[in-house]
C-alpha cells in the first residue's frame, strides 16, 4: 500500500485554519473583481457557485447549464462553492502548509483531511479542492484559468460533490444514464467500455439523456440525477455520430482532447433532470453488428461500478462501496453486448425502460 | 506481490485487515476491495468460505482439516491449496498474520458438501492502479504551489480521468 510520508515539520496551519485562510483569500479576490453567483438545482437541492470574476465561468459552467436555477434571496443552500484563480484576481492562495511528501496518490493532503475538513490537490489537474462538511462550504482554486484541463470542464466540481454526498444516500457515479418516460438505465463500466457509445446511441435514437460519464445517483431511491450535460467522444468514434459533429465545442483541439458536446445548447429537450432507475447494464464492445442483453450478477455490476468510481473520487471508499452494493442489490443487472449497429443498440437498451 | 511468507505454516492464524478491506458476499462470488491500493477482487465460493474460516482465528491446519472433511478431500491437498490461497491474501494485504490463535467461535459443524473440493480462486482487478501517480507533483513556484510549464492541453489524460 502506498502511504505518503508525513512532513517532519509541524504544519504552520491546521486543516481548518487553512480552509479559513483559503476562504479569506476568496473574499479578497471577490472584493477586487466582484462575486458572481450561480445557483444550481442538484438532486432537488440548491447548490450555489460563487465565482470571483468571470474567468473560470466559461470553463466550469457550460457542463452545468442545464441544472442552473434562478437565484432566490434567502433560499436554503445545501452547498456553497467559492471559486477563484490567482492570475486574474491578483490574489494568491496562501502557501500550502504541507510539503510535497504529503501529497497522497489521489492528491489527498496527509494531515489535512479529518472528520470535518477535506483537502485535495488533484494531481494532473492542479485544482485545489477544499471542503468543510460542517458549514457545507467548499473552495475551488486554480493558479490560472488555463490550468483547468479540458476533462475537468466536462465534469466540474466532481470531487466536491462527492464529499458533499458522503453523509447522504447520494453518490456521484462513473456511469451514464439514459431512458424514457422517466425510467432510466444506468450504464456502468470503466472508460473505454462503451458507456459513451451506448448512451449517445440512445440519445440519437430519441431517448432521454442524463449523462454519459458521471451522474448523481440516490442509491436508496434508485434515482439518477443529471449532473453534466456533456457528451464526450473519442475522436475516432465521432464519425459514428455524424449529427453530433457540427455541435462539438472543441473542434479545434481534437488532436489533444476528446470531442465535447454540451447538449444543453443543442438538445435540451432530450436532457432528463432525473430518471428512476430500472436496471444497470454493463456494456462490452463486441465489434459485431448485433446487440443483446444477458442477465448478469450484482457482483459483476459492482465490479464495473465501484473500482472506477472509487479511483476517481478521493476518500470514502468504504462508503462508496456500501452505497454501490445497495444499488446493485436493488436493481436487475445486465451485460450488454454493444454491437456496431447503433440503432439496434439503442432499441435493445430501450427495452429495459418499458413499463 | 509474490512475497514469500516465512511465517506461513500449519499453525498460522490470520485476521482480516478490516481497516482497509471491504467485503460483500453475493450468491455466486464475494467482491473484496483493498481501499488502500484500489485493487478489487472476485473471490469464488470456495475462496469465500476459506477466507471466512481463515479469519475466524483458527489455525490454518484446522481450517484445512475442516474443509477436507467437508469436501471429502485429502487433507494434504487441501492444506497445500489453503496455504497457497493464504499467501495470496497476505500478498494482497487483505489479511495479516495474527499473533496467536484467538478463535471467535468453534469451527462450524461439518456439513458434507455435494461438490468436490477445488482450490480457492481469486481474480484481481488492478486496472485502475496503472493510472495512479502518472502525474506526479511538479516543482513548486515562488508561491509554494506546484507549477506547470507548457501548454495545458499537452498534459496526459489517462482515460480522460473519467
Amino acid at each position: 500500500m502506498t502511504i505518503a510520508r508525513r512532513a517532519e515539520a509541524r504544519p504552520t496551519l491546521d486543516a481548518l485554519e487553512f480552509f479559513d485562510a483559503a476562504t479569506a483569500a476568496f473574499a479578497r479576490a471577490g472584493a477586487r473583481v466582484g462575486v458572481r453567483e450561480h445557483d444550481l438545482d442538484v438532486a432537488g437541492t440548491r447548490v450555489r457557485l460563487r465565482f470571483a470574476g468571470s474567468a473560470l465561468e466559461g470553463r466550469l459552467l457550460p457542463a452545468l447549464a442545464h441544472v442552473r436555477a434562478a437565484g432566490i434571496e434567502g433560499a436554503d443552500v445545501a452547498l456553497t462553492v467559492s471559486c477563484f484563480d490567482s492570475a486574474t484576481t491578483a490574489v494568491r492562495m496562501p502557501p500550502p502548509p504541507w510539503s510535497r511528501a504529503d501529497h497522497g496518490p489521489k492528491g489527498e493532503i496527509v494531515g489535512f483531511n479529518d472528520d470535518r475538513i477535506r483537502t485535495v490537490f488533484e494531481p494532473g489537474v492542479d485544482v485545489l479542492n477544499l471542503y468543510d462538511e460542517q458549514r457545507r462550504a467548499a473552495v475551488y482554486w486554480v493558479a490560472a484559468p488555463d490550468v483547468v484541463p479540458w476533462w475537468e470542464s466536462s465534469f466540474p466540481f466532481r470531487t466536491i460533490l462527492h464529499w458533499w454526498a458522503v453523509p447522504t444516500s447520494l453518490q456521484p457515479l462513473h456511469a451514464g444514464c439514459v431512458g424514457r418516460h422517466g425510467r432510466g438505465v444506468l450504464v456502468a463500466g470503466e472508460s473505454g467500455a462503451g458507456k459513451s457509445t451506448t448512451t449517445l446511441a440512445a440519445l440519437e435514437a430519441g431517448l432521454d439523456y442524463a449523462g454519459d460519464d458521471y451522474v448523481l445517483v440516490d442509491t436508496e431511491a434508485c434515482t439518477a440525477y443529471s449532473l453534466y450535460s456533456t457528451a464526450k467522444l473519442a475522436t475516432d468514434n465521432l464519425e459514428r455520430f455524424p449529427a453530433l459533429v457540427p455541435l462539438v465545442a472543441n473542434a479545434d483541439r481534437l488532436d489533444r482532447e476528446k470531442a465535447m458536446v454540451f447538449l444543453h445548447d443543442h438538445r435540451p429537450e432530450h436532457l432528463a433532470a432525473e430518471l428512476r432507475l430500472t436496471s444497470i447494464v454493463v456494456p462490452r464492445v463486441t465489434g459485431r453488428p448485433a446487440s443483446r442483453l444477458e442477465p448478469t450478477s450484482p457482483a459483476a455490476a459492482l465490479r464495473a461500478l465501484a473500482p472506477t468510481t472509487s479511483f476517481h473520487l478521493p476518500g470514502y471508499g468504504r462508503e462508496v462501496f456500501a452505497k454501490l452494493t445497495r444499488l446493485v442489490r436493488a436493481l436487475p443487472c445486465h451485460r450488454l453486448d454493444a454491437g456496431t449497429d447503433l440503432e439496434e443498440l439503442a432499441a435493445v437498451l430501450a427495452t429495459l425502460t418499458t413499463p | 506481490m509474490g512475497t514469500e511468507h516465512q511465517e506461513l505454516g500449519p499453525s498460522s492464524t490470520f485476521r482480516l485487515h478490516d481497516t482497509h478491506v471491504v467485503l460483500e458476499a453475493f450468491p455466486d462470488e464475494t467482491v473484496a476491495a483493498n481501499l488502500g491500493t484500489g485493487r478489487y477482487y472476485s473471490i469464488d465460493l470456495m475462496g469465500a468460505e476459506t477466507l471466512e474460516l481463515l479469519t475466524s482465528g483458527h489455525p490454518l491446519h484446522d481450517v484445512a482439516a475442516h474443509l477436507a472433511e467437508r469436501y471429502g478431500a485429502d487433507v494434504r491437498v487441501v492444506e497445500d491449496a489453503v496455504t497457497e490461497f493464504a499467501a495470496r491474501l497476505l500478498d494482497e494485504e487483505l489479511i495479516g498474520v495474527a499473533s496467536r490463535a484467538e478463535p471467535d467461535d468453534p469451527l462450524p459443524p461439518i456439513a458434507r458438501a455435494s461438490v468436490p473440493f477445488s482450490p480457492p480462486c481469486m481474480s484481481v482487478y488492478s486496472d485502475m492502479e496503472d493510472l495512479l501517480l502518472l502525474d506526479p507533483i511538479h516543482d513548486v513556484d515562488e508561491t509554494g504551489w506546484p507549477a506547470r510549464t507548457g501548454d495545458v492541453t499537452d498534459r496526459s489524460a489517462p482515460h480522460d480521468r473519467g
